[in-house]
């Protein structure tokens, strides 16, 4: 198999394009999403500030990888969220690239370790407030990294969500008809109000299998080993269906999700409509200032039940 | 029939004996490196990565092929002297399995 752009020996098939690259070529294809993703989503410009969410895992470092190899200024930060055997791994890949490539082009990583600021791991807060890890997980991590982007005056947040994440999550509201949440699958999230940071995903041009390559190709280290807590989760099944979807008719992932995006921007202005809507209903949180819908926000709510239960 | 004759003890040369390949040839199988769980098998090659996929039963769209530290397309070869390693791309980990 040969690159159809060089004629080099190939590194990869794309059968979703109908094409293959050697490496320097693929290199290029995955910037040139990643432009085409910002530039059509108004994600971002040169001059702004971005902070990338990183978790070890091959998405997050090679979105952040891909920023700053396109010349922006991009930050991260990384949450231990202290799952026993998971977090310290993936904290150490983090930090690995941070000193190897990040340091170097001047970009900064922050840290935030759970157990430090709420008192415990998310494991024992989720058992303390009786929710399943993977919410309690999200909760914490949305909190956190639109406070640091808020509180450290960055123009937009950046998660390392894919064509298969997106894929699956309007796979799984269009099957239970959760039309509220359709609003809410744009890759370009607006700061709709005070103290809620504007969130973009640039990988949503880009699938699971690209970014893997891309992290392999460029000798980017990251966690293989998924997350103990996600196991069985209903997001693995629909990311498996879509594959074997796609394995027999390349292209199905992104006429799927693309389209969406597609006819829900033929629909309505979805960012005006989106902000509108949060102008209406949210209100800062009584206790910590940060948008919500309630009288408190959902972390505050957490935490103070968690702080409740702690045996001292 | 030339091979027959060879193969036939010649009785003027008591030892004679045809040199046969060495015993590990016949165990050499290509050593695959999988995750989740994480695992080691032998397969026998040669075989195209399209065919050692299929034969382990996984989507090709979740995987990837790695020969070494270089990614291996799907048209590739392997000899039974590889060491390959294939690796899931899903977050979460899950294995994903053809269909029959």
């Amino acid at each position: 198999m040969n690159c159809v752009k060089c004629k080099t020996k190939a590194v990869i098939g794309l059968p979703r394009h109908n094409a293959a690259f050697c490496k320097p070529c693929f290199n290029e294809f995955v910037h040139d999403q990643v432009s085409r993703a910002i530039k059509a989503e108004r994600m971002f410009g040169r001059a702004d500030r971005i902070l990338v969410a990183v978790s070890g895992g091959k998405d997050s470092l090679a979105l952040w990888d891909v920023l700053l190899k396109l010349g922006y200024h991009a930050d991260a930060l990384y949450v231990d969220l202290g799952i026993p055997g998971y977090s310290a791994k993936s904290r150490e890949e983090v930090e690995r690239y941070a000193d190897r490539v990040a340091k170097p082009c001047h970009a900064t990583l922050l840290i935030h370790t759970v157990q430090e600021e709420e008192g415990a791991g998310i494991r024992e807060l989720a058992d303390l407030i009786n929710r399943p890890t993977c919410s309690a997980c999200g909760t914490i991590k949305r909190y956190q990294f639109n406070r640091a982007a808020v509180e450290q005056d960055y123009d937009v947040m950046a998660t390392g969500h894919n064509l298969d994440d997106e894929a699956a999550r309007l796979l799984g509201n269009v099957l239970h008809w959760q039309d509220d949440y359709l609003d809410k699958q744009s890759p370009s999230l607006p700061a709709s109000v005070e103290g809620f940071a504007k969130k973009v995903k640039p990988l949503y041009r880009l699938t699971e299998r690209e970014l893997a390559a891309y992290a392999v190709l460029n000798r980017i280290d990251y966690i293989v080993e998924e997350c103990p807590m996600a196991k069985g989760s209903k997001l693995l099944l629909y990311k498996e269906v879509l594959n074997r979807l796609e394995t027999e008719s390349p292209g199905t992932k992104q006429r799927f999700y693309w389209g969406f995006l597609e006819k829900q921007a033929k629909a309505r202005p979805v960012p005006t409509s989106m902000a509108e809507k949060d102008q209406a209903t949210l209100r800062p949180c009584a206790t910590c200032g940060q948008p919500t819908t309630a009288e408190t926000c959902s972390y505050c709510k957490m935490m103070a039940r968690a702080k409740a239960g702690i045996p001292r | 029939m030339d091979a027959f004759l060879r193969l036939t003890p010649d009785a003027s040369r008591k030892n004679h004996r045809l040199p046969l390949p060495p015993e590990e040839a016949y165990d050499l199988a290509m050593k695959i490196q999988l995750s989740h769980p994480e695992r080691q098998v032998e397969i026998k090659g040669p075989k195209r990565v399209r065919e050692l996929l299929r034969d382990l039963n996984l989507v090709a769209e979740a995987h990837l092929v790695i020969r070494g530290d270089d990614l291996v397309t799907e048209d590739e070869m392997l000899k039974d002297t590889d060491e390959v390693e294939v690796r899931p791309v899903i977050s979460g980990g899950s294995v994903v399995r053809r269909k029959g």
